[in-house]
């Protein structure tokens, strides 16, 4: 392990980005402690892709300060598993779903290092937790879309780092594969490691997550689900955008 | 059958340079073109080799037939580059930075081809292939060539391979992405002069294609594609120089013309997924299943039976 419990996994200090040349992040400032499960909310445009993209060293801030497991963003990706938006990944690509969850071992094995036994190990075991080993075989194009999305959060289990990012995994996914992706959160916490995960589903965050940051350019929240959902806060992040909000002070994005 | 396939081979020695140079130039242009097809990049390989003209022109002229292949490499190298950057940089689309970067080049190196005119350089070789006019020495330099491609996407297969699949991913995981970029140009650069003597720099681009979309039609799997590719590729170069040398047609186009004729017939006849083929199962099993039911006819329920049949094709392709 390389984070205890007191250093922060995650800190920003006035966090500053561009996307391409738009302003996507200002002065966003917050710290993650291991073991949390993190929820990302949102409107769309809300720099929720530029944060992840800053954590993983992908884009230069332009001002202000990432440090991530202790290190810049950079040095840690190796340590750094992640789950990308599935529509953004090929999915007619030539590969079966025990190729694609290897995929998540690379960075163990190397550009030109052979499969070990660990390796295999850590395949097999990561397509069981999400219940995919009996697809082993079959190839990525044929799945469903929740097997698809198992499979790719199978991939990111399987590079067994103690941070874990996963962009939108709840998005166009079945009931059973949203049941999935709870649990895998849920052990993931008891096994001390961290997972950012960007959501648009409100109505879930308070069973989901254990600290919430509301994000639209500025940090408008950071916080414990219940206070991140108060409709002054929401109204606040997503100014302009329609929001239904029950009698429980409940809310849904329209 | 021995007169049309050994003689030859035993009375000529251009046939046997000529086949050794199909069969490596097959093989290595095939295994490139697996990853070319799956990351949607088909028409690199076109940028590229027209670009290499004017590397293979400037190497010549400075150090003769050893500089062709390292000066191939740098123009290659300095195209792939100047696609990404005009591509990053403009709002051009990447099929248009390709063009606007290779045909530039590839105009500069006719340009100092027809003011040289240097004695070692034929054009219409250089473009188009001659196979049998391969000599010893050009299929050390195909080999040397070949292998180096082979070698490197071999060893790191696995590194290519998340690299096309997720460009993204593999940068999460440290890998630099923009490194693999060059180095791939490199290799294609390496193979295309590799297939200089035997294709030439036009028709090598079907080379770079057909092998890889051949074995994309059927195969899951990306080694086993890459294996597919590299017998679809070896196999057209043994068949196009047969071909070129019974029918007399040029040895370029002969090789090509047997690759798009392997395209062809797996698009065809494809176990799951060919034209006839499905058709083929589609219609035993509508046949099969009125005959066993026994009653609904097309003519009184035609979208019951054929909504029926689908679905039993699909259940049937999901257990093969």
């Amino acid at each position: 392990m390389i984070s205890d419990a007191l250093t922060p996994v995650i800190r920003t200090q006035g966090l500053t980005a561009h996307y391409r040349s738009l302003l996507a992040l200002e002065d966003v400032t917050f710290t993650v402690r291991p073991g949390m499960r993190v929820g990302v909310i949102g409107p769309n445009g809300a720099g929720k892709s530029t944060m992840l993209r800053c954590l993983m060293g992908l884009i230069q801030p332009t001002r202000g300060e990432v440090e991530v497991l202790g290190r810049t963003p950079r040095r840690a990706r190796r340590h750094v598993g992640f789950l990308p938006q599935r529509q953004e990944v090929d999915l007619t690509f030539p590969a079966r779903v025990r190729d694609v969850v290897g995929m998540g071992r690379y960075p163990h094995r190397g550009p030109i290092g052979r499969t070990r036994p660990d390796d295999r190990d850590a395949v097999e075991r990561a397509m069981a937790h999400v219940a995919i080993d009996h697809l082993a075989s079959t190839p990525l194009s044929e799945l469903s879309g929740g097997q698809q999305q198992r499979t790719f959060l199978a991939r990111a289990l399987a590079q067994d780092t103690d941070l874990l990012i996963m962009d939108e995994p709840y998005a166009n996914v079945d009931a059973t594969t949203c049941a999935m992706i709870d649990r895998v959160l849920i052990s993931l916490r008891s096994a001390g490691r961290t997972a950012v995960v960007v959501d648009h589903q409100l109505d879930r965050v308070q069973e989901r997550y254990d600290q919430v940051l509301v994000l639209n350019t500025v940090l408008h929240h950071d916080g414990t689900p219940d206070t991140a959902t108060e409709a002054s806060v929401l109204k606040r992040a997503y100014a302009g955008s329609a929001l239904i909000i029950d009698g429980d002070q409940r809310v849904m994005p329209a | 059958m021995s007169d049309l396939v050994l003689a030859p081979l035993v009375d000529y020695g251009f046939m046997r340079t000529g086949l050794l140079a199909a069969l490596i130039v097959g093989g290595c242009c095939a295994l490139l073109s697996c990853l070319l097809v799956v990351r949607g990049r088909s028409l690199l390989g076109d940028a590229v080799s027209h670009s290499v003209l004017l590397g293979v022109v400037i190497g010549y002229l400075v150090g003769g037939e050893f500089g062709i292949l390292p000066g191939a490499m740098l123009v290659a190298a300095v195209s792939g580059a100047a696609i990404s950057f005009v591509a990053r940089r403009t709002p051009l689309e990447a099929e248009t930075a390709m063009g606007v970067v290779f045909t530039p080049l590839f105009a500069l190196g006719l340009a100092i081809i027809s003011v040289v005119q240097p004695r070692g350089i034929d054009l219409f070789h250089v473009l188009f292939g001659n196979v049998l006019g391969v000599s010893p020495s050009d299929v050390w330099l195909t080999g040397v060539a070949a292998g180096l491609v082979v070698a490197v996407v071999l060893v790191g297969f696995r590194a290519f391979e998340l690299w096309s699949f997720d460009p993204v991913l593999a940068a999460c995981m440290g890998m630099r992405t923009g490194a693999m970029d060059h180095l791939f140009t490199a290799l294609l650069s390496a193979a295309i002069v590799a297939a200089l003597k035997t294709v030439g720099l036009v028709l090598v681009v079907a080379m770079l294609i057909l092998p890889g979309a051949t074995a994309a039609l059927v195969c899951r799997r990306l080694a086993t594609m890459m294996a597919l590719a590299v017998a679809v590729g070896m196999g057209s170069g043994v068949v196009g120089l047969y071909g070129s040398y019974h029918l007399d047609v040029a040895s370029g186009p002969a090789i090509v013309l047997a690759a798009s004729g392997a395209f062809v017939v797996v698009l065809l006849l494809a176990p799951r997924s060919g034209l006839l083929t499905g058709r083929w199962t589609h219609w035993r099993l509508r046949t099969h299943r009125n005959g066993a039911v026994g009653g609904t006819s097309p003519t009184t329920d035609p979208l019951g039976t054929d909504q029926v049949s689908d679905a039993t094709i699909r259940a049937s392709s999901e257990h093969t």
